[in-house]
């Protein structure tokens, strides 16, 4: 049996990496294997998902990238602001730096392999409760929920500020006023029921919100030569179908935000530039060691 | 209470009680430290954001470790002390009747029937023995904002269950506490 | 499978404490079904499942209360409600049931105010002409009011195991809490008028300006803990570190705070926070099974089948936690059940705070129901007053309190409005 610890509601219309967990699950279940989507939270948090990974107690997870980059920092460079232009950039960057072989090296110190790197929606936009956002400089004023000190950084970088406030407090901060906004995907706001007092979208496409597909060393070496490939197969299946949706659900992601009342600003290619170039300090920051974010962007750079 | 026979080893089963009652007074000092640590790391934090608007990242981790060791290294001292909640005071007869050994006996088997399992996942892997024992893959991980291994902030695990045992084994040397106490949580 | 059944009852019945019964309960069936290799995941599940955010309050917030009571804040606090509500008949009961509405402002436990309370109380209303039966029940009875307002022990347990904003569940128990108080004191009212209660003589009370000064610092750590909540400045977590800082500050007050006084204070703290931890760890486990087996799956199916919805599944999930209560402790209770009942409840498209509020007010019912009411317990131990005659006493209140508890499902803008009002999210 093949266990899918999932990360989001199994919900094809909003959620990237539950469409690939689906095509990778129906691709698995056409091979002949038996799968298993276990529902979210249902296995545990990020750490316990990893560690049942790791000890082969669960066979493939949909995790936070952070549960890599406990491991191997060097994957947080798919989380440099502006480093992808879009996922096809992102293709042929990972393709072209064996960033897969270079993760999995380390990994296999914990028994784990990573398959995929699976967009969970569209790119991530600004999203705030009153200030519209065109420019870093809308932004001068704002307090922005953090995830980490890496988006600490970025914020500093484009003249705002940051402080981190976790998941389940921002509702909470973004109506009392303790933050203005925070970034992420254009579903999320609808997903969380937030329209009422989220108000503004600012289409910057800061980052692509990725999901690493993590699966266990110990399943997926012990695999037949014929499953293994089935495996693999469906890898590039789910893959190729979660690209198909993110195209789609782009545009979708926008109108839906628009339907609930939110004013969506679609940036021109000269506005994103501007929150381009001022993310460029966050690179030397420190955050990451300075010969990782070489490696980054001369990837980024040779590829565009 | 003092279960097991009377009589026999009483040097080697006052040992057992001093360890028990060092490490409880350890423990207690510790348990009050991590307290304090909680304390003062949410009011760098809440200071940070409001005095100098630049919030330090690491308040919440270590404040929420804070956390973790104090319930942990916390269950030690309500064990020790026989504070923990019972659903149901034991329907057998007090001591020194026989079968108040038998209620006590069925108690402890619940304890170690809980904590032997959990003391043992933390050296031993499922596959690949120690070397892949729950705190060998936990050093091998790095605490997000503090960048030190995650092993020290997890070690309170088996820590604390570990002592627990002690106290356990205590209470089958004779240790008593100097008054029951039921901590009151609602 | 058959002999779990048998090994629950036999520990249970054997005293065992709950934490290591259920841990043992949960460890044996992962052996029966055949999932002993799961047993590997003990350590980081009890780690993982400690290691929570909205955690951080209930130490800070045991300490504030621990403090507080230390430095000797019970006495004001009673005068004031005296100089208040002393005059009218029935007044010592008034007084009572007023005491823990300020006593509630500074600790989350209703045992707590019944410790507090009841040798003070119950001997003051017996001098003074009351049934001391009635002034048990009465005691019991109003230290529900304790973990209803702000802060609260068992919102910061629901809201751990839920993801419910802990912020909101606070905000969102402050109506039922005086609701609660205005209730208990109408039927002390009533009582009082049917069997001619006295009443105090206003010049044997406490004025009312030197008392309220008196008390003023404890009643002022309320209104810091909910103002920096409803606006923003600051998170539950750091709401109990600024509590902390107020209790060390009006510790000065009164009584004044030696070293060891706060030491004492800290230690109870921590082991307090301890014996919850290792049932949250234990339950935690069992928690991984029933996703492991499909349990929630299968108590979800066998809830559907009968086709309640709504508000109807609420008052269902109600009839159970009223049993539950009249049997277990409230955070033994609330973590055993919630894990099991509240994803089906929200999906139901019931309020997690609405749900919170609830159920906390549900279980808190429980404290006073017997066979085991674990409010009456202490009342009776404290005052050498017979436990079921105690019980019968409490009746009437147990009657009031249920008639709210239905009044706060069937109407959930009795929790959500001022929660909405102050713009968090309750949805
Ligand atoms: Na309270
Ligand atoms: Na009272």
């Amino acid at each position: 049996e093949v266990k899918i610890a999932l990360d989001s509601k199994p919900d094809l219309d909003t959620s990237g990496s539950y469409n690939w967990a689906h095509a990778f699950g129906k691709a698995l279940t056409e091979a002949g294997m038996e799968v298993r989507e276990m529902p979210r939270g249902s296995v545990g948090n990020e750490s316990e998902k990893f560690d049942q990974v790791s000890t082969g107690l669960l066979e493939v997870s949909l995790s936070d990238v952070r549960a890599i980059a406990q491991v191997e920092p060097f994957i947080y460079g798919v989380r440099l602001p502006y480093i992808f232009d879009d996922i096809t950039h992102m293709d042929r960057v990972l393709k072209a730096g064996n960033i897969f072989d270079r993760v999995n090296e380390k990994l296999a110190e914990q028994d784990a392999v990573l398959l995929a790197l699976a967009p969970l929606g569209p790119s991530s936009g600004v999203i705030t409760t009153n200030a519209v956002v065109r420019s870093p400089a809308d932004m001068a004023n704002l307090r922005m929920r953090a995830l980490d000190d890496a988006q600490i950084a970025m914020y500093q970088a484009w003249g705002s500020s940051g402080t981190i406030v976790p998941w389940g407090e921002v509702p909470a901060g973004l109506q009392t006023g303790v933050i203005d906004g925070y970034l992420n995907s254009p579903f999320v706001p609808v997903m969380f029921g937030q329209t009422d007092f989220v108000k503004n979208f600012s289409d910057a496409g800061v980052i692509i919100p990725l999901r690493a597909v993590i699966v266990s060393k110990l399943w997926y070496d012990g695999l037949s030569e014929a499953d293994r490939a089935a495996v693999d197969q469906a890898v590039e299946v789910a893959d190729a179908a979660v690209r198909v949706w993110q195209t789609e659900a782009s545009e979708r992601g926008l109108t839906a935000l628009e339907e609930k009342g939110v004013t969506v600003q679609r940036l021109t290619k000269e506005e994103r530039a501007a929150f381009r170039e001022a993310s460029k300090a966050v690179y030397n920051s420190g955050l990451m060691p300075a010969e990782d974010v070489k490696v980054w962007t001369e990837l980024s750079d040779s590829n565009r | 209470m003092r279960p097991g026979p009377t009589g026999g080893d009483r040097p080697m089963r006052n040992v057992v009680i001093a360890t028990s009652n060092s490490v409880h007074w350890f423990v207690r000092r510790v348990a009050v430290l991590a307290v304090c640590l909680m304390f003062f790391t949410v009011m760098v934090q809440i200071i940070a954001r409001y005095v100098f608007s630049s919030p330090p990242v690491w308040t919440e981790d270590v404040a929420r470790y804070a956390m973790v060791w104090t319930g942990l290294l916390g269950a030690t001292l309500s064990f020790k002390t026989r504070s923990d909640a019972v659903l149901m005071d034991s329907v057998f007869p007090k001591r020194p009747h026989i079968l108040a050994f038998v209620a006590e006996a069925i108690q402890s088997a619940a304890v170690l029937i809980f904590v032997l399992p959990v003391v043992y996942f933390c050296f031993i892997g499922l596959r690949g023995g120690f070397a892949k024992g729950y705190l060998a893959r936990q050093s091998g991980l790095t605490a997000d904002t503090l960048g030190i291994p995650m092993v020290w902030i997890s070690v309170s695990v088996p820590l604390a269950m570990i002592i627990i045992l002690l106290h356990l084994a205590a209470r089958w040397a004779g240790d008593a506490p100097d008054e029951i106490q039921e901590t009151n949580l609602d | 499978m058959w002999f779990i059944p048998i090994i629950f009852i036999i520990l249970l019945i054997s005293g065992t404490a709950f934490a290591y019964l259920m841990g043992a309960v949960s460890v044996l069936t992962f052996v029966a079904v055949d999932k002993t290799q799961f047993l590997s995941i003990l350590p980081q599940r009890i780690f993982a499942q400690l290691d929570v955010f909205a955690f951080m309050a209930m130490p800070l917030f045991i300490l504030t209360a621990e403090i507080m009571s230390r430095a000797g804040v019970t006495r004001s606090l009673i005068d004031f409600a005296m100089s208040i509500v002393g005059r009218f008949r029935g007044g010592l009961g008034h007084v009572n049931i007023l005491t823990s509405v300020f006593f509630a402002g500074i600790s989350g436990s209703a045992i707590a105010d019944s410790a507090a309370l009841s040798r003070t109380f119950v001997p003051e209303m017996k001098a003074r002409g009351y049934d001391p039966y009635y002034a048990g029940a009465i005691t019991a009875a109003s230290s529900m009011i304790g973990p209803i307002i702000p802060p609260s022990i068992i919102m910061i347990i629901y809201g751990g195991l839920t993801g419910a904003s802990v912020a909101a569940l606070f905000i969102a128990g402050v109506v039922p809490g005086l609701l609660l108080a205005a209730a208990l004191m109408l039927l002390n009212a009533v009582i009082a008028a049917a069997k001619g209660h006295p009443g105090g003589k206003s010049d044997d009370l406490p004025r009312f300006i030197p008392s309220l000064l008196n008390a003023a610092p404890a009643l002022c750590l309320p209104v810091v803990i909910l103002g920096s909540l409803v606006f923003g400045l600051a998170t539950p977590t750091e709401g109990s570190a600024i509590a902390v800082l107020f209790a060390l500050l009006a510790g000065q007050f009164y009584k004044g705070l030696n070293l060891r006084m706060i030491f004492d204070a800290v230690e109870a703290t921590a082991k307090m926070t301890g014996t919850i931890f290792i049932i949250l760890a234990a339950i935690s486990v069992l928690g991984y099974l029933a996703g492991q087996l499909g349990w929630s799956g299968a108590l979800a199916n066998w809830v559907d089948s009968f086709g309640l919805t709504g508000t109807k599944y609420l008052f269902f999930l109600v009839g159970i936690f009223l049993i539950a209560g009249m049997f277990m402790d409230t955070p033994v209770a609330l973590t055993l059940l919630i894990p099991l009942f509240a994803p089906q409840a929200m999906e139901q498209g019931i309020s997690p705070i609405q749900l919170g509020i609830v159920l906390c007010f549900n279980l808190c019912v429980g404290l006073i129901t017997p066979p085991l009411g674990k409010c009456l317990v202490v009342v009776s131990a404290l005052t050498n007053l017979n436990y079921w005659r105690l019980a019968y006493a409490a009746l009437p209140f147990i009657a009031v309190q249920v008639l709210l508890l239905l009044s706060l499902v069937y109407w959930p803008e009795i929790s959500l409005t001022l929660p909405r009002f102050f713009g968090f999210s309750v949805d």
